[in-house]
């Protein structure tokens, strides 16, 4: 059992005081920033992403996962209590949580998500500790070919899976694509489309345009709306599930932590994709769904569970290939890159630390979770009285002295006040900024892997189909573009997962 | 690496005040008392990469040596050309210094306008060495360079090699052997030297062009890479069986290689020039600090500010043409 004893080295590291901290510190943030409506995992983590830059790689990397799957706790806490989702995974609890919390359920809705959650996150860790080394001693194989196909699919997929129009997605992820090619030409090293400036030799930085489009973008949208106050606060009750709702609940955690897994490791998938899902499956699973939408407890415990086995499912793309699954990873990508760590099939033997440590800091950072949600959803729910308008001068100063000491330099200022400029009208005409940024990240990648691959080929197409693995990713994208044309063709999609998705975050 | 750059950046602007306060009074711009104040480092690439851990290292010893302090900077960007221009517009007193590469230097001016050129730079002398290692699987069946030479002439183009990036001096150094000596490899750039590495482990390409960092000395030294020539000039010392390129043929071939230089502005005063070079010489002898460098990443011998400036120059003369005509 060579991963027993590297999961126990990765304990090692995280069972310092310092790492401790920093993952208590991680999924404090993460739980408040849940708990926050508007301020989700993507900006908190854009705008703590300076801060990592002194620390070891390690607790960055912990803390930041930290904020990420911890917010799909706290996100439960306002959408039970509320019906405002404190982030998008947790929309569709927002539809059963709210009505069990007008009949005085609160407690066991909160209850069971805690406990889904956890039990999510648990399975997904196990998954990961399983699947991830081996997959990495696989991905070492991959040469340009299989990156071209992988990164094609990872685009395609991003912009269907977006929660808005597709229309509006395709569109941000052709910008995400026009930006990558900006600096210097990967194959043949000349530099080009730079205006001549020095600061986009080198391209523009990834950090600088996720701290634009997420972290400023979101100060300036919410101190626009900094006036609206929220509705009356719901009654939490008594925190425990009876014996009938455990039984209710089983299944939909068990299918819940089986989907989410998966789910996460697609690209564009994670989160909200995973919660939607679950929720559509169990509702069509049950022999009473006339019940979801007015308080069954399934709708609850299912989504949360699987929003929380896909947070932590979708490390694995980004550790063993170095490709990011969501906007989250793609900034936590940014975090690595900025330690100088490239995440690649070498991770795990480079920097085991790192990985195990990771892993190891996740399985205590869901056990805090679960702890310190059941008895603190009350202290939480305080939270919703903070004025996000007061932090938001605060919080662009510091972003600003942040992606400063990214390279020392102003020209990265420009470029993510240009990018939150960009980031602020994007929200406002309904455009998401992930598929820019995931478009940026995977075009860079495709560009140089398919240049390579045509060096390595002699300029023939054919080794996107003669070679296994790329031609059987080959055939997926082909398929997914087929089957959406399809979809659209016969306009008969009211019932499909991704639909009910956006409908739902079109509500919101 | 684990230094705090935000507290570094803040130190670095409060001692330019310093210095620019000392400057102002006469203080620090007396040469016979070299160095009376802080001296500012400019590394001109990320922290934890090879300038910054052999500058960081040579910083910690030279500060000791001439009894005052180093205030060590990352400048990073446009092929480190951004911090070795900061050094080049500094005050030429030899309190802002910069550890940069022998590239940034001479070749990046010439393809590039970044505001500088080789004229504008004072070689104090080389910190680290990056020599180009011809790298391939050990059980590839090219046991020797003139094998896989004779593998590429019976194939032109049919052996892909990884370079660490098109405007690496490995990868100028194929395109060079195809021009000048009809021997064609395709050469296949990647970003960095590690994905080359990767590359190569996954058999997606036949060899490897690399430099001695980290990842290929790991594959190296556990016997997964064969190291079959080196693009220096001379043979290295922790590797004397391995050929040059030069002595298998390629005569012209000995610019494969990355140095990793100490630097100041053109017009420092010449004994302010030596205090540096002779300390930086001491730090190189040092054990404390060949510790944290790593032998193999050391030149047999010290080449000082006139040598390094030489070759620099001669470089700049032979690889000029075909730098501007592939990368200008």
């Amino acid at each position: 059992m060579d991963s027993l004893t590297n999961l126990v080295d990765g304990f090692g590291v995280i069972l310092t005081p310092a790492n401790l901290l920093y993952v208590l510190l991680g999924v404090m943030i993460g739980t408040v920033i849940g708990v926050l409506p508007g301020l989700g995992p993507t900006a908190t983590i854009a705008l703590l992403l300076p801060f990592t830059y002194s620390m070891e790689p390690t607790s960055a990397i912990v803390m930041l996962a930290g904020v990420y799957y911890g917010s799909m706790y706290g996100g439960t806490i306002t959408s039970v209590l509320l019906r405002i989702p404190g982030e998008a995974a947790s929309a569709v609890t927002a539809i059963d949580g709210y009505e069990m919390t007008k009949a005085g359920r609160a407690g066991p809705a909160l209850a069971i998500s805690a406990v889904g959650s956890f039990i999510g996150g648990t399975v997904a860790i196990i998954g990961l500790i399983l699947i991830a080394p081996s997959l990495a001693g696989f991905a070492v194989r991959f040469g340009p070919p299989e990156y071209v196909t992988l990164t094609v699919l990872g685009i395609v997929m991003v912009t269907y899976l977006g929660t808005k129009s597709t229309l509006k997605s395709v569109i941000a992820a052709a910008i995400g694509l026009l930006l990558a090619v900006v600096g210097t030409d990967p194959i043949a090293g000349t530099t080009r489309f730079t205006l001549g400036l020095p600061g986009l030799f080198s391209g523009i930085d990834l950090v600088a345009v996720a701290m634009g489009l997420f972290g400023v973008s979101e100060i300036l949208y919410v101190l626009e709306r900094s006036g609206q106050s929220h509705g009356k606060i719901g009654e939490v009750g008594r925190l425990t599930f009876s014996r009938e709702d455990w039984k209710a609940s089983r299944g939909p955690i068990t299918r819940g932590s089986l989907l989410g897994f998966p789910i996460g490791v697609l690209p564009g998938g994670g989160g909200v994709l995973s919660s939607i899902a679950s929720y559509g499956i169990e509702k069509r699973r049950s022999k009473h769904p006339e019940e979801f939408g007015k308080g069954a407890i399934e709708g609850v415990a299912g989504p949360e569970t699987a929003n929380n086995a896909s947070s932590i499912s979708a490390f694995i793309p980004l550790l063993t290939l170095g490709l990011p699954s969501n906007a989250v990873l793609a900034l936590i990508l940014g975090a690595l890159m900025a330690q100088n760590i490239t995440p690649g099939p070498q991770l795990i033997t480079a920097h085991p630390e790192l990985f195990w440590g990771v892993i190891a800091s996740m399985l205590i950072g869901n056990l805090i979770l679960l702890m310190l949600n059941w008895p603190m959803v009350g202290f939480f729910v305080q939270l919703l009285r903070v004025r996000i308008g007061i932090i938001g001068g605060i919080a662009m100063l510091i972003t600003l002295v942040g992606v400063y000491t990214l390279n020392n330099s102003t020209f990265d200022m420009w470029v993510m006040l240009i990018m939150g400029v960009l980031g602020y009208f994007m929200r406002k005409f309904g455009f998401e900024p992930a598929p820019l940024v995931l478009a940026f990240v995977l075009g860079a990648i495709l560009e140089e892997s398919f240049r390579q691959s045509m060096l390595l080929s002699d300029g023939s197409m054919a080794i996107f189909a003669t070679r296994p693995i790329s031609a059987v990713l080959s055939v997926f994208v082909l398929l997914f573009i087929a089957s959406s044309i399809w979809g659209a063709v016969r306009k008969d999609k009211k019932h499909s997962i991704i639909d009910q998705a956006k409908e739902l975050a079109g509500e919101d | 690496m684990t230094k705090s750059r935000v507290l570094a950046a803040f130190a670095a602007g409060a001692s330019l005040l310093v210095v620019t306060a000392c400057g102002d009074s006469g203080g620090a711009s007396s040469s016979d008392e070299f160095p009376s104040d802080d001296v500012n480092m400019i590394i001109s690439y990320a922290a934890g990469g090879p300038t910054d851990v052999g500058g960081r290292a040579i910083a910690a010893f030279m500060e000791k040596d001439l009894g005052t302090t180093f205030v060590v900077e990352n400048k990073e960007g446009a092929s480190g050309s951004v911090g070795t221009a900061d050094v080049v517009r500094s005050e030429p007193d030899g309190y802002t210094i910069g550890m940069t590469t022998a590239s940034a230097a001479g070749r990046v001016p010439l393809i590039e306008d970044v505001g500088y050129d080789l004229e504008d730079v004072q070689a104090i002398g080389v910190g680290t060495f990056g020599p180009g290692l011809i790298v391939v699987p050990s059980d590839s069946g090219y046991s020797t360079i003139d094998h896989l030479i004779e593998a590429a002439k019976a194939t032109p183009g049919g052996i892909k090699v990884g370079t660490a990036g098109a405007s690496s001096p490995q990868h100028v150094e194929l395109i060079r052997m195809a021009d000048e000596y009809d021997v064609e490899f395709t050469p296949v750039p990647f970003q960095g030297e590690a994905p080359a590495v990767t590359a190569l482990l996954g058999d997606n390409v036949d060899a490897c062009f690399c430099s001695n960092a980290q990842t290929t000395m790991a594959q190296v030294d556990a016997g997964e890479f064969a190291v079959l020539a080196t693009g220096a000039p001379n043979r290295l010392g922790w590797a004397p069986d391995v050929p040059t390129l030069a002595e298998s043929g390629f005569e012209s071939l000995i610019y494969g290689n990355s140095y990793f230089i100490l630097v100041a502005p053109a017009e420092v005063p010449d004994d302010v020039l030596a205090t540096l070079e002779g300390s930086l010489e001491k730090a190189l002898q040092d054990p404390a600090t060949i510790e944290v460098i790593g032998e193999v990443r050391l030149l047999d011998e010290f080449m000082g500010a006139e040598e390094l400036q030489a070759m620099m120059v001669d470089e700049q003369e032979t690889l000029g043409p075909i730098l501007t005509e592939l990368l200008g």
